[in-house]
């Protein structure tokens, strides 16, 4: 009886505690709380100044009324957390996302359309300029509002035109000088570039746009890509003309030394790239980091002479993410938000230009930026181009980044590349497209929960056979059941409360994903939308999808080579430790460190390991090879980008080495002195006595090797977002963006449930191998 | 087969750890010499620094006509077997014995007929597929002794080979160990800290303590001429009792007084315990081995007139004692005595006594000293033997039987 009280008191308790959770975390989820203002929840990407910049302005409208509290949250990943809050139901009421994501977010019905609310308001059209204005519109809806817009426009470094003999304050106008310019702004020393005049490929952000100066255009407008488009080639091969002119290598070996943008080390701050097509925040920067640099700007070159300026644009743009809990309050701050002064105090915290028709002489007389009028009437000139509004856009981007890699390190020509990214994305454009006409199945959705539930009845029904075939053997056996069957009814109660805790987690973060992703492997599926079925297509379209192969290969390349090398080494590392020399404590520590240092950090430290002007690796090869081998690109060449990986998989090793080791400690020393009577020398010890004995080990680390290797992602997705030109592309980084980037979950799932059965058979076949060769003693 | 001479070895761990000192020994052509001692005591290391396996701090080691100080363990000619057999667990019975002689270069037909041969002498045909994990103890013992033999060494070595064995097999093994040393006539050195072992198995025995050779002779010569107290105390089981007291002269004859009594020293043992310090008066110990302790007076000193009566007082050869302990040990019994001045006395006595003669715990008895098997060894540890009846030891040899 008293064991029954306990579980009694056990469940209250559990119940209490979470009744108290509840309570406790109901204002915070639902926000309101009689009497007080309603609280607004707007979240957006900046952090530092530009955050700062509109945290003033939520300030100023906190402080403006009593009603509304907007609370401004800085969030990192934006997109992808603004996407999934929305799919969950709990979305800010306010987001602040990239004019690029606007079409897919409204596509894909994640946006509140604001027309209705803006009608009458100072939000419209006629207030602001028109190419900003148009980035919230689509299919004739208004999505979201502008906040800090951008203009680009060519950067120069007058000091460099000064010291070339050129002008410094006549900048080229039409793409052809720019190449001449570029010629005479070029320095070579001592073989190797040491200042580049101009480069397509800095920054790499819009290589998409390079077409807009040649008349080219990435899509019709409504069903068909032109990425192969005259004016598209045209483009791509004046890219092509700057490898052919400098050389690949020298390029590389050039890039591979420049720093991150906003960083000292940035090619442009730092004086080693005299002209930049850059945006109107750039001046900001060098404000910041480079005070004393003496730059011009100016409307980036035309093709032709005379011709009408070209300028990339875009926005950030605040929208109201479906399932808003305060819509209209949530666009109350967006009125204030749009007011001449709220919108001008906030570009000019971010050093950018405003985004409306009307600007007063106070923001351009308090603006830093000494272009600010250029670029104020970039903005409002029709030259303004922005991002395609196509719900494909992402993958198309991608796409272009490959041919534009591609390109650059002259693998393919232009016209080739084009061709085949056209063919590629127009097929991906026709299966996307046909699939929006699938039904919309609703109940898929619960489908993983009825294999859940399927699953807990086998189990439950497994349990209750065993025990009724026990009680049976009990009865059988004369003893007394109801006793045992109270205590038994009562000791499967108490287990299943003590289990609860990690079952619940289980079915939550475990058993429901994995049955969700089975299900939707079959499905299409983009978390905002329900499911549709597709049945195998996303398998069938896997195995036609060329990335796919490309990022199977990468990733079993680097299983092959890592793993080994990786092991031999480890091993080898083990057995000098197990040498057992007096310091062989500090050199375990030294080895095993590397592999306390948190994955990222790792990764930006080998990035500058690698780094081919600065790093440390081409210095020291440079020294011991007294100059012969010059500097290797390591992560800017496709054919030395994944064995870099693999070389800093090294890196990481220290626990692999200290399992060794210790499998090596335990290795009797009896046996070695057996070995040495013999007349075994080192070798044969090692091979006949070391290796046999920490099979078991070696086999360990084999299997847990394979199943890492095969889920690499951290390492190429920080330090070379799968380039250069896919060559470290990796599986799990094809995943993730078929996931999050091109929201594509079906498609993503399937590949998980590969890439599962890649690892099943995998180990299988390691298992099996290992049979005759793995000595258990 | 060859001779293995240590001149002067000395081993230091550590630059001052001595555990090797100044030892010498010649060790002949098939001799099967033990070295015993208790843990620590360096047998191991000596054994180890003539198979190779440590370096030598200071002396020579000789195997044969060759100085082989600075000569890797492989070039040694020899063969050990180690007391954690070192099998090696992923090979077969036939791959551990013929590990060696692949690696030298052996022809694989020489190989088998040498495995073949080893594996008969020692009754291992059938194991020979099987890995070490697939055997019993005693197999696998014999197993690492096929693997020394197929080497046909000059020398073998074996450390402490028989510990990991239970007590019946142990016995087994020694056995065969004899045998086949009497077969293949083979050099051996064998290390052990278990004195039956010792006594059973070798020619000669060297009996260590702190590094230092305490004694090298034959195992009956070191059981009945021990040079001093420790090696006394060390062979032999029981061990021998150990008795503390002074040498005390009466009317011209010399006694050994333990406090509750006094035993008269032989006439044997008069003459080498002269020097002791004046003789009377001079602290000595007394060795007794148990078996030398009885019930009856076997020096025909006269004995008390009633052995098992309340009142009897000893005669000249014993000293009343208490019985504190029997434990039967089926035609023996051990029995634990004590004086008022020593305890654990033990006396090793017929279990066939009559029935008026039987022993009872708490009683009291007159214990018998066979006075022609005492020692006598000077006071400590290591106390040296001051008298040692060799002439009892001589005359036996002669008859070739010590009572």
């Amino acid at each position: 009886m008293s064991t029954r009280r306990t579980c009694l008191i056990i469940c209250a308790a559990t119940l209490l505690g979470m009744g108290v959770l509840a309570i406790k975390a109901a204002p915070v989820l639902a926000g309101d709380e009689p009497g007080r203002p309603v609280r607004v929840t707007y979240w957006d990407k900046w952090g530092g100044a530009e955050k700062n910049a509109m945290q003033a302005v939520v300030d100023d409208f906190n402080s403006s009324q009593g009603r509304i509290f907007v609370e401004f949250m800085s969030i990192s990943d934006i997109v992808q957390k603004t996407l999934l809050a929305t799919a969950g139901g709990i979305p800010p009421d306010l987001a602040g996302i990239w004019a690029a994501n606007l079409v897919e977010f409204a596509d894909k019905g994640a946006l509140q359309p604001l027309d209705e609310l803006a009608r009458g308001t100072i939000v419209n059209r006629d207030r602001y300029l028109p190419v900003y204005w148009n980035m919230g519109v689509y299919k004739d809806r208004l999505w979201g509002v502008p906040s800090t817009p951008a203009t680009t426009g060519l950067y120069w470094n007058k000091s460099l035109f000064r010291a070339a003999g050129l002008d410094p304050e006549r900048p080229p106008r039409t793409i052809a000088e720019l190449d001449e310019y570029a010629q005479k702004l070029t320095k070579v020393e001592n073989g190797h570039i040491a200042q580049i005049g101009f480069m397509p490929a800095e920054p790499r952000w819009w290589p998409f746009f390079w077409v807009n100066f040649f008349g080219g255009r990435l899509w019709d407008g409504e069903g068909r890509i032109t990425l192969d488009d005259p004016g598209n080639v045209r483009a791509f091969e004046w890219i092509q003309s700057y490898p052919k002119r400098y050389g690949v290598a020298a390029l590389q070996d050039l890039s591979s030394g420049f720093g991150d943008f906003a960083s000292p080390q940035d090619p442009f701050l730092s004086g080693k790239l005299a002209m930049i097509f850059q945006g109107v925040w750039l001046a900001n920067y060098i404000h910041q980091l480079a005070p004393g640099l003496d730059f011009g700007a100016a409307p980036f070159p035309a093709l032709h002479a005379g011709g009408p300026p070209v300028t990339y644009v875009d926005s950030d743009m605040v929208v109201i993410p479906r399932g808003a809990k305060h819509v209209a309050e949530a666009f109350e701050f967006l009125t204030f938000l749009s007011r001449q002064s709220s919108l001008e105090k906030l570009n000019l915290g971010q050093q950018k230009n405003s985004p409306l028709r009307e600007v007063s002489d106070a923001f351009f007389a308090n603006h830093k930026h000494p272009y600010i009028h250029l670029f104020q009437d970039l903005a409002s000139s029709p030259g303004g181009v922005g991002q395609p509004k196509m719900s494909l856009w992402w993958e198309y981007r991608r796409e272009i980044e490959t041919v534009f890699q591609r390109v650059w390190l002259m693998q393919a020509t232009p016209q080739e590349a084009l061709a085949h990214g056209n063919a590629r994305m127009q097929k991906a454009w026709d299966q996307a497209r046909a699939r929006q006409g699938l039904p919309v199945w609703r109940w898929l959705s619960v489908v993983p929960f009825l294999l859940m539930g399927l699953t807990v009845v086998g189990l439950v029904a497994l349990v209750a056979v065993r025990r009724v075939r026990a009680r049976r053997r009990i009865a059988a056996a004369g003893a007394g059941g109801g006793a045992t069957s109270v205590r038994s009814n009562l000791s499967v109660l108490r287990g299943l409360l003590f289990f609860s805790p990690w079952g619940i987690g289980l079915a939550a973060f475990l058993a429901y994903p994995v049955m969700a992703s089975l299900v939707y492997s079959f499905c299409d599926y983009s978390v905002l939308t329900p499911p549709r079925w597709v049945g195998l297509a996303n398998f069938v379209d896997l195995f036609t999808d060329e990335v796919f192969w490309i990022a199977l290969k990468n990733t079993l390349l680097y299983v092959v080579l890592a793993l080994p090398l990786g092991l031999v080494f480890s091993f080898f590392a083990a057995l000098m430790l197990d040498a057992g020399t007096r310091a062989s404590g500090i050199y375990r520590t030294l080895v095993f460190l590397p592999s306390l240092t948190p994955i990222v950090a790792s990764a930006i430290t080998w990035m500058w390991i690698f780094n081919s002007q600065a790093g440390v690796l081409n210095h020291m090869l440079g020294k011991l090879t007294f100059g012969l081998l010059g500097p290797v690109p390591w992560l800017a060449d496709p054919h030395t980008a994944l064995p870099s990986l693999v070389l800093m998989s090294f890196w990481s090793v220290g626990q692999v080495v200290i399992i060794l080791l210790a499998a090596m400690q335990d290795v009797p020393t009896a046996l070695y002195e057996a070995a040495d009577l013999d007349g075994a020398g080192w070798w044969r010890k090692v091979w006949h006595i070391t290796v046999p004995l920490t099979s078991p080990v070696i086999f360990f680390n084999t299997i847990i090797g394979i199943i890492g290797g095969l889920q690499l992602f951290i390492q190429p997705y920080m330090m070379t977002e799968g380039g250069p030109a896919r060559a470290t592309l990796t599986y799990t980084m094809r995943l993730y963006q078929n996931a999050f980037t091109f929201l594509r979950m079906g498609y993503a799932s399937a590949m998980a449930w590969i890439l599962f059965l890649v690892i099943l058979g995998l180990t299988a076949a390691a298992i099996r191998v290992s049979r005759s060769r793995v000595h258990y003693t | 087969m060859a001779q293995v001479i240590l001149t002067d070895v000395d081993k230091v761990y550590d630059g001052n750890v001595k555990v090797v000192d100044r030892f010498n020994l010649d060790i002949r052509d098939g001799e099967f010499i033990v070295l015993v001692g208790p843990s620590g005591c360096g047998k191991s290391t000596t054994l180890r620094m003539i198979a190779g396996l440590e370096d030598i701090t200071g002396g020579t080691i000789r195997i044969g006509d060759r100085v082989v100080n600075n000569v890797p363990p492989k070039d040694r000619d020899i063969a050990m077997v180690f007391q954690s057999y070192a099998l090696y667990p992923h090979m077969t019975v036939l791959e551990n014995m013929s590990f060696g002689l692949k690696l030298r270069k052996v022809p694989r037909k020489e190989i088998d007929e040498r495995v073949s041969r080893a594996a008969g002498i020692l009754g291992i045909q059938s194991l020979l597929d099987r890995k070490p994990k697939a055997l019993s103890g005693g197999q696998r013992q014999r197993v690492a002794l096929g693997r020394a033999i197929v080497r046909d060494p000059a020398c073998f070595l074996f450390d402490e080979p028989l510990s990991n064995l239970d007590a019946k097999l142990r016995v087994d093994m020694r056995a065969e160990i004899k045998r086949l040393h009497v077969r293949l006539g083979s050099t051996t050195v064998y290390v052990t800290h278990d004195q039956e072992e010792a006594m059973t198995l070798g020619d000669r025995v060297v009996v260590m303590k702190d590094g230092v050779i305490q004694q090298t002779a034959t195992a009956l010569e070191i059981y009945h001429l021990p040079i001093n107290r420790f090696v006394a105390g060390f062979l032999g089981s029981p061990q021998m009792n150990f008795l503390h007291g002074r040498l005390v002269g009466e009317e011209g004859e010399l006694f050994f007084d333990e406090g509750s009594g006094r035993l008269p020293v032989p006439a044997w043992a008069r003459a080498q315990l002269a020097g002791v310090a004046g003789v009377a008066g001079g602290e000595v110990v007394l060795g007794i081995r148990p078996e030398a302790l009885g019930q009856r007076d076997v020096n025909g000193t006269g004995g008390p007139r009633d052995t098992g009566g309340a009142g009897a007082r000893p005669g000249p050869s014993a000293l009343t004692m208490q019985v504190s302990l029997i434990q039967p040990l089926g035609d023996r019994l051990n029995v634990y005595l004590s004086t008022p001045n020593h305890d654990s006395i033990i006396a090793q006595v017929p279990a066939d006594a009559p029935a008026g003669a039987r022993l009872r715990t708490g009683a009291s008895v007159p214990v018998y000293f066979d006075m022609t098997r005492a020692h006598f060894f000077a006071p400590g540890e290591a106390g040296a033997a001051l008298a040692l009846n060799r002439e009892r030891w001589v005359a036996s040899q002669d008859v070739g039987v010590v009572a």
